[in-house]
């Protein structure tokens, strides 16, 4: 075991995947020289060469459609955008090429790329370089969607999404890079579709990923004192998302509450709300709560972009109203 | 000039008219209720993909634009399988998935007609770059329109497969119209090879309706990229013979320049080459007729297959 | 076969065409390709080709009439052929038509309070699998809900409470009255188990020779007066000799200081009279023989059965025989002011190691002794036990043999 910061830990899954597979390459603004905005891909040309890490001029709609296109001929590329932001720009390549190309052909070709991406606020980098998208790919079928919280996440679901033979979106969070955690020595790879409970608990669930996790385990961690039990489901997998877990939890607790960064409004916890109440209406016994970022453009000021993510005396507040305390 | 072979011309010949006669196929199957949604037609372009085409080898790949059908069949694509496709059917290329805009064959290295305008383009480019970072002898011809030219991704890409100088050649088919818009309109420049000087690529313009022209224009890009030294843009001037797909009738495009057009229909063009090459007329017909029967049997054949069984599409996508 | 000219598909979404011109007329003879007729869609105008050769036998839609799209428009073969008779064609055959309905967007209007009770699902869900009458809950959740936390508290407090008592009796029972004894018997019960801290100790007792040394000694009484000797005799016996070796259990606590060591050795014997729970008290058992305790117990639990008082003088130890019912051991509760009792369990024949190592079947009986801590520790208890055992294994010292 290793301690570890989350950053190091993308690292070592690309070096292990491109030690592993001459097929594997990366490819993006910066990552060569450079190392990446957020040194992840740092040396790496180093090992490889120029030839597996590929910087490009600032063209994401081009370059991630490369990466389709070399994917679809069997390499598995890994695609850098530096913020998720910008991939914006490449909508038309994610959602009508990369997303259904298996599928429009009939099966005849694979996509077995992984996007790489961050988002999330905190830094005063201001409304376009602050979001969290993952509800437009979550919403696209043929896209898995990936979003880890800890070095441990980080380094063994970045394994399975390069060994993935299906487009994977890989969100990773900003405030996260520089976050330490134990990672084994030895090789290990989480599957998707398996959703991690970060803490048991018997008297709420309270379902969240990325960022929020680390919140809600310390407002967690605070209610416990309050005689307040709560159990973090950290779901990692968007799509595919591990239902059973989240429903199971609720059956034992009775109360749900959902937390993410990205505004409420049309973001997955809606759905995740929907799914519980169809599926385990009579196991509630609170009505459902989500806790989210507020339906605007994160503003620049450091205290008003707080108060537009969820913090941890939110998250406190919102349990102990579940529970009536 | 090279003289090219008397085969190489019959096979050209064979091509543009195997795509004339399936694109009139299918405008008569779509009346006529069998292909639904959209139909976006080669006529008058067919020397195009058949002089590409016929310049590469067969492992070579080729990416497609939403007027498909043209380099798929240039491609050596089954007709029965693209005229199932077209029908919906389950023997389809693409199992009736995908439809006109999608049909696709890898194993054929087709990578596909796409719906998105442009959509394609970056897709090529990428192929290219497996190509080259693998070290393969293989090329990507990449086919696009005027409208495409337009289009942001046609300008990253070109200038990325620039830089990394990758075995990719950029097709412009200049039809002289993006849907209803000409293409004097879209741009200040006449001769859109120009561009490719933007990017630091030899860019050529040649005649689209003489695919024989085509063919030999395409030799040295050919060799250039599988030497390694990097793309061409190579703009084809053409005409679309009637309007942006089977339900327009294009009547934006003003008669005179039509009928100036069907003039140089590439299979006037082909057949004269042809002539000269010393084939005779009833040869020529008869080489017609077995073009015709094969039609029919591609039309026969998508008739008789089944659809897709939805029970089975729903099983498959976890709705049971 | 009549060949059929169809009006053709001219759009994704189009239902309808209208025939424009007709360029051939019933009865003309047309070639495959010829064009015959003009149509028109919202989109554009179409030509017509013929599909097949022959005479146009039927012009079905006439000039500036409207077809359905793929439906029949005219009919072309030999003279003569049968055509199928049209009918009007209303129904959309390419399923293209959609009716859309015009809906008023209706207000409506949010209810700010349910009305009737407010329950959570998990709460409802419990409460219908445990039968729990919604009605009688009152809901500690917002808005008065009825949480699953109500309907369990509910369910624990039903479990415990027995209910109340009416006019009428009670719900799933009848009532009875205690009797004086079970009164006494009950109150002292529970004021035995609440004050005094019980220990027990148990030992197992070999009684094959004293079995038979009993059943010798009962043959040879010839009297009718004289009284058998029962197993409880033997008990008495035994247990006085044991008393004699350990005096210091024959005792009392006074209070928190002090503790009466008594003088006389009297026995309650726990006897079940009719139903009722008795303890005749043999005096001075110390002083007496086997047949003195056989003839006195006799007399003591006859007199008792008639309802007459036994004896005033106060019990210093009771014994407690259930050895006529099976029961291979049992517990007994102190009766104060006394400091022990004896609980005499049924003799079982059972597997014995013997003096040679060997097995074999005797008759075994468990003793057990409980004995109030505050008056003695466990090694007078084993030693008073051992005694009991050593007299009741070696019945020579009982009969005097």
């Amino acid at each position: 075991m290793e301690s570890m910061k989350y950053r190091d830990a993308l690292r070592q899954a690309l070096q292990e995947e491109m030690r592993r597979d001459p097929t594997v390459f990366c490819i993006g603004e910066g990552i060569a020289l450079r190392g990446g905005s957020y040194k992840v891909t740092l040396d790496l040309y180093k090992e490889f060469g120029l030839d597996r890490v590929i910087d490009t001029p600032i063209s994401e709609a081009s370059f991630v459609g490369m990466a389709a296109g070399a994917a679809l001929l069997g390499m598995r590329p890994v695609v850098e955008v530096l913020f998720i932001d910008f991939a914006c720009l490449a909508m038309d390549q994610i959602v009508n090429q990369i997303a259904k190309y298996q599928f429009m052909s009939g099966g005849q070709g694979r996509v077995p790329l992984v996007l790489r991406t961050q988002g999330g606020a905190g830094n005063g980098l201001a409304g376009q370089h602050s979001q969290s998208l993952e509800a437009f790919y979550f919403h696209i079928p043929g896209l898995q969607v990936i979003m880890p919280s800890t070095p441990y996440d980080a380094k063994g679901l970045l394994k399975t999404a390069i060994r993935s033979d299906d487009p994977v979106i890989f969100i990773e969070h900003k405030l996260l890079y520089m976050s330490e955690g134990k990672v084994p020595d030895e090789e290990y790879l989480i599957p998707f579709g398996e959703a991690d409970i970060k803490r048991e608990g018997e008297d709420v669930t309270l379902v969240t990923y990325s960022l929020m996790t680390m919140k809600a385990l310390e407002a967690a961690e605070k209610l416990a004192i309050l005689g307040i039990s709560v159990e973090v489901i950290d779901l990692r997998s968007l799509v595919p998302m591990d239902k059973s877990c989240i429903l199971h939890s609720v059956e034992k607790t009775g109360r749900l509450l959902v937390v993410h960064e990205a505004c409420k409004r049309g973001g997955v916890g809606g759905d995740i709300s929907a799914m519980v109440a169809e599926e385990a209406f009579d196991y509630l016994d609170a009505p459902i709560m989500r806790i989210a970022g507020k339906n605007t453009t994160i503003p620049f000021n450091l205290n008003l972009e707080q108060a537009c993510v969820p913090g941890v005396e939110e998250i406190i507040e919102g349990v102990r109203k579940l529970v009536g305390v | 000039m090279k003289e090219t072979d008397q085969v190489i011309i019959q096979e050209l010949y064979e091509k543009i008219v195997t795509i004339r006669r399936f694109e009139e196929a299918a405008i008569h199957q779509y009346r006529i209720g069998n292909i639904r949604g959209y139909l976006h037609l080669y006529i008058g372009q067919e020397a195009i993909a058949a002089g590409v085409i016929q310049a590469l080898v067969a492992d070579d790949y080729i990416v497609s634009t939403h007027r498909g059908h043209g380099h798929a069949i240039a491609k050596g694509h089954d007709l029965r399988l693209v005229m199932a496709e077209l029908f919906g059917k389950e023997t389809g290329y693409c199992r009736g998935r995908g439809g006109s805009m999608h049909v696709s064959s890898l194993s054929l290295r087709n990578l596909g007609a796409n719906g998105i305008v442009g959509g394609g383009i970056p897709i090529a480019t990428g192929a290219a770059l497996a190509l080259k970072l693998r070290g393969e002898h293989q090329i990507v011809a990449c086919f696009f329109s005027d409208g495409a030219a337009n289009n942001g991704v046609f300008h990253e890409s070109l200038n990325m497969a620039a830089i990394y100088k990758l075995p990719v050649l950029f097709i412009l088919e200049n039809n002289q119209y993006a849907v209803s818009t000409p293409v004097s309109s879209s741009s200040m420049v006449e001769k859109l090879s120009v561009r490719a000087q933007s990017y630091g690529m030899p860019g050529i313009t040649v005649d689209g309706n003489d695919a024989l022209a085509i063919f030999e224009a395409m030799e040295n890009p050919i060799r250039r990229a599988r030497m390694g030294d990097g793309p061409t843009l190579i703009e084809c001037v053409t005409c679309r013979r009637g309007g942006h797909h089977v339900n327009d009738p294009g009547l934006y495009m003003p008669d005179d320049e039509v009928r100036k057009w069907e003039e140089r229909d590439p299979v006037i063009i082909q057949r004269s080459h042809l002539l000269q090459a010393g084939l005779t007329t009833t040869e020529i017909d008869a080489i017609d007729a077995r073009i015709q029967t094969g039609l029919e049997e591609a039309v026969q054949y998508a008739s008789d297959s089944p659809d897709p069984s939805v029970e089975e599409f729903l099983a498959d996508i976890g709705v049971a | 076969m009549a060949i059929e000219v169809i009006m053709p598909q001219g759009g994704q979404d189009i239902e309808v065409g209208r025939v424009v011109r007709w360029l051939r007329s019933e009865g003309d003879q047309v070639e495959q390709g010829d064009v015959i007729c003009e149509v028109e869609t919202d989109k554009a105008v179409f030509e017509v080709e013929a599909p097949g050769s022959g005479k146009i036998l039927k012009i079905a839609i006439a000039e500036g009439e409207e077809a359905a799209i793929l439906s029949v428009i005219a009919f072309i073969g030999e003279s003569g052929e049968g055509i199928p008779s049209l009918s009007p064609n209303t129904d959309k055959e390419n399923g293209l038509g959609v009716f859309i309905p015009v809906v008023e967007a209706k207000k409506t209007e949010v209810k700010s309070e349910p009305a009737g009770l407010v329950v959570s699902p998990r709460a409802k869900r419990i409460a219908d699998e445990m039968g729990v009458p919604l009605d009688k809950l009152s809901g500690s959740g917002p808005k008065g809900r009825i949480i699953e936390k109500d309907v369990v508290v509910y369910i624990d407090k039903h479990r415990q409470s027995i209910g109340q008592e009416s006019d009428t009796g009670i719900e799933g029972g009848q009532i009875e009255s205690l009797s004086k004894v079970r009164k006494v018997t009950a109150r002292k019960m529970q004021q035995s188990k609440q004050t005094v801290p019980h220990f027990y100790a148990s030992i197992v007792v070999d009684m094959t020779l004293a079995v038979q040394a009993r059943a010798e000694y009962n043959r040879t009484l010839s009297n009718p007066e004289d009284a058998p000797v029962t197993v409880t005799d033997l008990m008495i016996f035994a247990c006085a000799r044991a008393f004699q070796a350990s005096p210091e259990l024959n005792c009392s606590i006074l209070n928190e200081d002090k503790i009466v060591l008594w003088d006389d050795l009297n026995f309650g014997i726990a006897v079940d009279v009719n139903g009722e729970l008795l303890v005749p008290v043999i005096e001075k058992v110390d002083l007496l023989s086997i047949s003195d305790i056989a003839r006195e117990r006799k007399r003591l639990v006859a007199k008792a059965a008639d309802g007459k008082i036994t004896s005033l003088a106060p019990a210093r130890f009771t014994i407690s025989n259930m050895g006529g019912f099976n029961i291979s051991q049992f517990t007994a509760i102190i009766n104060p002011p006394e400091s022990a009792i004896l609980a005499i369990s049924s003799i079982q024949k059972l597997p014995a190691a013997l003096e040679d190592n060997s097995i074999g079947l005797r008759d075994m009986l468990n003793l057990t002794l409980s004995v109030d801590h505050r008056a003695s520790d466990g090694i007078v208890a084993c030693r008073f036990l051992n005694t009991v055992k050593d007299v009741l294994e070696k019945p020579a010292t009982i009969f005097g043999l």
